[in-house]
């Protein structure tokens, strides 16, 4: 399997943050066949998703915390209630 | 033996990020509409990519993000919101940088860079917005 096949197949993954990632990474190599951008661009814009994936991750932590501190004040609310 | 240990470490681990949930830092204005800002100054400098209009917008979106991510820097109990904002300023400043020097860059390049920090904003202003009040 190619690397075209392989950002293809990823493209239909069912996670939306692998098949996001796949779209934008296809759509750096289709830049970069095309001659749009340069090597020394599409290397930086490789490093940019990487660090797109960091920000994804922080945001799910920060997304958890935020529930799990509403859930916590809710019970505790409750809790005062009875 | 070695399961009480197992058992009482994963007790452990979970009570320090539910701890770490209940003392989170809470949501913060201007912590939200500095993101707002990045957004919208992106919306705005994108139609003047590979254009001499394009400098100063990126100029200004680099002096945004710098000031968010100090704004957020020491902020307590603020980890995952200090590691976008680091990571969103990384993304701008290659950007930045390749403004140095030169007026303008290929519309491809500039196209492709702003829709990437337009995403990540996007991410993390859903994400901040979301804090607990």
């Amino acid at each position: 399997m190619n690397l075209d096949q392989l950002l293809r197949e990823l493209n239909d993954h069912p996670d939306d943050a692998v098949a996001n990632w796949a779209a934008d990474a296809h759509e750096l190599q289709t830049q970069l066949k095309s001659n749009a951008i340069s090597l020394a661009e599409y290397k930086e814009l490789l490093q940019d998703l990487l660090r797109g994936q960091e920000i994804l991750k922080s945001a799910n932590d920060l997304d958890t915390q935020s529930a799990i501190n509403q859930a916590t004040h809710g019970l505790l609310a409750l809790a005062s209630l009875a | 033996m070695k399961k009480v240990l197992v058992l009482g470490m994963a007790i452990a681990l979970s009570g320090c990020a539910i701890y770490d949930a209940i003392t989170m830092a809470k949501f913060d204005n201007h912590e939200y509409a500095m993101v707002n800002d990045i957004r919208s100054t992106v919306a705005v400098a994108r139609p003047q990519c590979g254009t001499s209009e394009e400098k100063p917008l990126v100029r200004q979106l680099y002096v945004q993000s710098l000031t968010l991510k100090n704004y957020s820097q020491y902020i307590p109990k603020n980890d995952p919101t200090i590691k976008m904002t680091s990571e969103l300023h990384e993304i701008i400043q290659g950007l930045h940088d390749k403004y140095r020097g030169q007026e303008s860059v290929s519309a491809a390049y500039c196209n492709l860079k702003l829709n990437l920090i337009e995403k990540n904003a996007e991410v993390m202003q859903r994400s901040i917005g979301g804090k607990p009040r």
